[in-house]
């Protein structure tokens, strides 16, 4: 250990210590008083230590705070000027303000306390929009990134295929690089843990080229590897590699068996990557084979391009545009005139966001409002402190203080006061996050992103300075125009109050106004989410278990042996204990997916004959509709021997026998989903109720059904109704696969309500965060209220008396009071509700099942305001009551 | 406003300053004020005492030499002017008067009780 002598060392205080006597020491004083300080300071710790001395240095330094600058005339040489004489001036200002609220902590607390909630709230929202839609997507220049879609005439956008990835590739300029994938769950096997179903996405080398992201371990997929026959070779996400490998890299190199190939594992994508979904994990080759392509009318890939360079967004549409015409020559069985199909280029930030960024506005707009409350609350603090100070101002005044210093001074009030609430409205906001966090994880994409990080802070300190001026302002304005000889003439009582009194009243009248359309808002969201919730999807869900089941293809490759497997799993289970029935179907509703078929029904004709139309599929077991309670209006269920006879069969949902057939009875008629010229009939032997599938926004979806021995596919879900807790009909699904195939894994296990909620938590996320803000707003505005009518009660503390010891009664004071708090009300409301009128229509895309004028929310919502608003009152208005005349009129 | 009557801590202060003649500045008399009256002061309290002297005319400053002890900042150094001599003596002597004619009116005073 080195030890320096003593005597060489500068002694020098904390850095703590100087930061704080350089601000709250008057600049004149400062040299001799920092030598002084130090001095004590080293002496002190030579004979008491360190950590005595550092006490009575705080102490020190802290006495020297009342020391005025530069009281001692300066009879030695002149002192160098220290710093900037408006920085100087500034530091004063603060200095003084922060005496002035220590002074007053009670008023000082719950002013920074009402900014922090406000400013919390903006904070949070604003770092949500931030990292869902403003931060760039984590792909090199993602702006230029588009997705392609197909576009059709009553459909809106489809999926597209290896065709059109090629007609993109060759017969446009428009792209740098485009890319084809398609996702596809698969079994994975290898690794440590027991069988699990990962997301897999078939892709082309361009993929990773075009997002611009490398593998972190090992290698891309290479040029020609998105071919059928060439070397199968597979990426993995770094969440797999450590999941299942342990983060070992020998695992490249090593053969994963997907399906029934086995791919070498060539690289390991860095952390947090995921495309196309949040949930992929493994990329291989597409496997393309160009000789042997699916018909041109299958959708089911998606596109991803990279635009040219020094293309517009405009200009590429319009060579889709031509292209698409192209097509629609060149194939009109596939792309029909009358179908309107075109290639369409959306940017990939829109469609990753697209659907959650109206509701992100209108919670951005809420918290505005909220943060105006709050300022207008601070404002009528501020006021009445000034109306308890005018004399002190006026005094002032008269010495010479000019109207510029004085407003000067509440400015700098506020601006601490903000600064602080500033300071505190990060961490409010970092809880409500975590508590969103926890609450919504799933409502909003790329919520996980979200972070407080730099821009955040600006957006922080941007807040801070509007909350100084838009709560600073009123009062230093109404402050300058103090009339001093008035005030000092005055005596003792202030009158100028009144004047205050009115524009505080404006304040809180505008508070209301705020809080009323906040309010107007949250009912109205949360009406559209008890429709949604109270909808009807045409099924049972209670005591109902759901999960679905993959059949690998080599050892289940008939349909008849996907069939039997099923058929044995729902045999087994129906036998255990507890359970009514179980059933198989390939898409449950609100699970998310759909899949559609085009069919033609005998004797009738659609719209355009050249398109036929597209109804959604379903395949399902011959007990589906008594396991999810969804009615049999006509004919009846499928049942075993449905199909053994060579005679198809179909069960149609209500409104499509509707539209196929009118009134005429169904039962009996045929449909047909083979083509015009080759046609598979099948009859038709039931009618059933309706189900919102993709949830109750999306209302009923015509469905056909076919039974599972006339078609099944290699992954179904499955279905199980019990009797009493129905997480146990888990298990015995579980038991039942294990004997039938052990190397199945069983996944996405839910419960039949878990999954209704899942398809709502958007809406119930929008509902809640507009619920909260809205009362947080009722709230500031009620306090608002409350410190109004007190502020005026205590004014008229003599007036009250005189009228009391005159003989007015209680009841009539009371009214009084209570008068003057409900007109504030009142016209508060009127003005939010037109306000509100105005305000919800913006909110369209986010109700369901109300108006945005909807009259029995804005009764409600009167009703809630109103009584909050006498609540608030009421306090005051009896004590106004229980004033004691003898001592109001001695009261000076 | 020369000549004004002085509070109790500012007398102190001042006779604290008349008896480190050249050598009064802030540490030195806070120490001497720890020393001999017994009174733990805040440096802050000590400056406000002197400025205030110094404004009634009983005590004069000027900036020293640097000193290494202090990391290089100058001393304010405090001479007590001859207004301020007087204005101790004066009220010395006022007191002593006082207290004699309380010592012979109450001559076991110190004693009893």
């Amino acid at each position: 250990m080195k030890d320096r002598p003593k005597s060489t060392r500068q002694p020098s205080l904390p850095r703590l210590a100087r930061l704080i006597l350089s601000q709250i020491a008057a600049p004149g004083l400062r040299e001799e008083l920092e030598g002084d300080i130090l001095e004590l300071y080293s002496r002190r710790a030579g004979r008491q230590g360190t950590s005595k001395a550092r006490w009575r240095l705080y102490w020190d330094i802290f006495s020297t705070a009342r020391l005025r600058n530069g009281s001692p005339q300066p009879s030695g040489p002149p002192l160098k000027p220290s710093g900037d004489p408006i920085m100087t001036n500034f530091l004063q200002d603060l200095r003084y303000a922060l005496r002035r609220l220590a002074k007053s902590p009670a008023f000082a607390l719950v002013a920074i306390l009402t900014l922090a909630l406000g400013m919390g709230a903006n904070t949070a929202m604003y770092s949500i929009i931030n990292g869902v839609l403003l931060q760039p997507l984590p792909y090199l220049a993602p702006e230029g990134l588009v997705i392609v879609h197909t576009q059709w005439k009553d459909f809106g956008f489809g999926s597209t295929n290896p065709h059109e990835y090629f007609d993109l590739l060759e017969k446009t300029e428009a792209f740098q690089s485009v890319a084809l994938y398609r996702s596809t769950s698969v079994n994975l096997l290898d690794g440590d843990g027991e069988p699990e179903r990962v997301l897999g996405v078939r892709t082309t080398p361009s993929l990773l080229e075009s997002l611009g992201v490398r593998p972190a371990l090992g290698r891309a997929l290479a040029p020609g590897e998105e071919f059928a026959g060439a070397h199968r070779v597979a990426l993995i996400s770094d969440r797999l590699f450590k999941r299942r490998f342990g983060g070992d890299p020998s695992v490249l190199g090593r053969k994963l068996r997907i399906l029934n190939d086995s791919y070498e594992v060539v690289g390991v994508m860095p952390a947090g990557f995921a495309f196309p979904s949040r949930r992929t994990d493994i990329w291989t080759g597409y496997g393309i084979d160009r000789t042997n392509l699916a018909s041109r009318g299958a959708h089911s890939s998606g596109v991803l391009a990279r635009i040219a360079d020094g293309k517009s967004l405009e200009t590429v549409q319009a060579e889709l545009d031509s292209l698409s015409a192209q097509l629609r020559r060149d194939f009109p069985r596939n792309y029909p005139e009358a179908s309107n199909f075109r290639l369409f280029a959306e940017p990939l930030t829109e469609n990753l966001t697209g659907s959650v960024r109206p509701a992100l506005f209108v919670l951005m707009g809420a918290v505005g409002f909220v943060l105006l409350i709050a300022c207008a609350n601070v404002a009528n603090l501020l006021l009445s402190r000034i109306t308890s100070q005018e004399k002190e101002f006026a005094i002032r005044t008269a010495l010479g203080a000019r109207a510029g210093r004085l407003v000067r001074q509440i400015l700098s009030e506020t601006f601490l006061l903000s600064l602080l609430g500033g300071l505190a409205a990060l961490l409010v906001a970092r809880i409500a996050f975590e508590g969103l966090l926890v609450l919504h994880p799933q409502s909003v994409p790329r919520l996980s992103e979200v972070k407080l990080d730099g821009s955040v802070l600006m957006f922080n300190i941007a807040l801070v300075a509007f909350a100084t001026l838009a709560a600073g302002l009123i009062p230093a304005l109404r402050l300058s125009r103090i009339d001093s000889q008035q005030k000092l003439k005055d005596g003792t009582r202030s009158s100028g109050g009144r004047l205050n009194s009115r524009t505080r009243t404006v304040l809180v009248v505008s508070q209301i106004t705020l809080a009323t359309v906040l309010l107007m808002g949250a009912g109205l969201l949360l009406r559209s989410f008890q429709h949604l919730i109270a909808a009807d999807p045409g099924f049972r869900t209670l005591q109902v278990a759901t999960a679905r089941v993959t059949l690998p293809r080599d050892r289940y490759s008939d349909l008849a042996a996907r069939g039997r497997f099923y058929r044995q799993v729902i045999e087994q289970v129906e036998a255990r204990p507890g359970v009514i029935s179980a059933a198989a179907i390939n898409l449950l509703p609100m699970g998310g997916s759909t899949s559609d078929f085009s069919i033609r029904a005998e004797g009738y004709t659609p719209a355009n004959p050249d398109i036929p139309d597209f109804v959604q599929y379903r395949i399902v077991t011959s007990r589906y509709f008594e396991t999810l309670g969804i009615p049999i209006r006509r004919g009846r269920p499928f049942n075993e021997r449905d199909g053994s006879d060579g005679q198809l069969v179909a069960i149609l949902s209500e409104s499509l026998a509707k539209k196929f057939w009118g009134d005429q009875d169904p039962i009996g008629k045929r449909i047909n989903n083979g083509s015009e010229s080759k046609p598979n009939w099948l009859t038709v032997v039931g009618v059933v109720g309706e189900v919102h599938h993709s949830g109750s926004r999306q209302g009923n979806i015509p469905i056909w059904y076919q039974p599972i021995t006339q078609d099944c596919w290699s992954d179904m879900s499955l279905a199980v109704r019990s009797a009493g807790d129905p997480t146990l009909a888990i298990g015995s699904l579980k038991a039942a696969l294990a004997e039938i195939d052990p190397f199945l894994p069983l996944y996405n296990i839910r419960l039949m309500p878990q999954l209704v909620a899942e398809v709502l938590s958007q809406d119930r996320f929008n509902a809640n965060l507009l619920l909260a803000f809205a009362g947080l707003a009722l709230g500031l505005a009620a306090i608002g209220i409350f410190g109004v009518i007190s502020y005026s009660v205590s004014q008229r503390t003599q007036e009250i008396g005189i009228r009391m010891a005159l003989g007015a009664h209680r009841e009539r004071i009371l009214g009084q009071i209570m008068r003057e708090g409900l007109s504030m009300i009142l016209i508060g409301l009127v003005a939010g509700l037109a306000g509100a009128l105005l305000l919800t229509r913006f909110m369209q895309a986010l109700l369901f099942g109300v108006a945005p004028s909807d009259p029995v929310t804005f009764v409600s919502i009167a009703v809630v305001l109103v009584a909050s608003g006498v609540a608030a009152c009421l306090g005051p208005a009896r004590r106004a009551t229980r004033v004691d005349p003898m001592i109001a009129l001695r009261y000076e | 406003m020369k000549g004004d009557k002085l509070g109790e801590f500012e007398e102190l202060v001042l006779l604290t300053v008349y008896g480190l003649d050249s050598e009064a500045y802030g540490v030195s008399i806070l120490e001497k004020l720890e020393e001999e009256a017994g009174r733990q002061a805040s440096i802050g309290a000590v400056y406000a005492a002197l400025s205030r002297l110094e404004k009634k005319g009983c005590l004069r400053s000027r900036l020293g030499g640097i000193t290494r002890e202090r990391g290089g900042r100058r001393k304010r150094l405090f001479r007590i002017t001859r207004l301020g001599v007087e204005t101790l003596r004066q009220m010395r002597q006022v007191r002593e008067r006082i207290w004699r004619r309380l010592d012979a009116k109450f001559p076991a005073s110190e004693a009893s009780k």
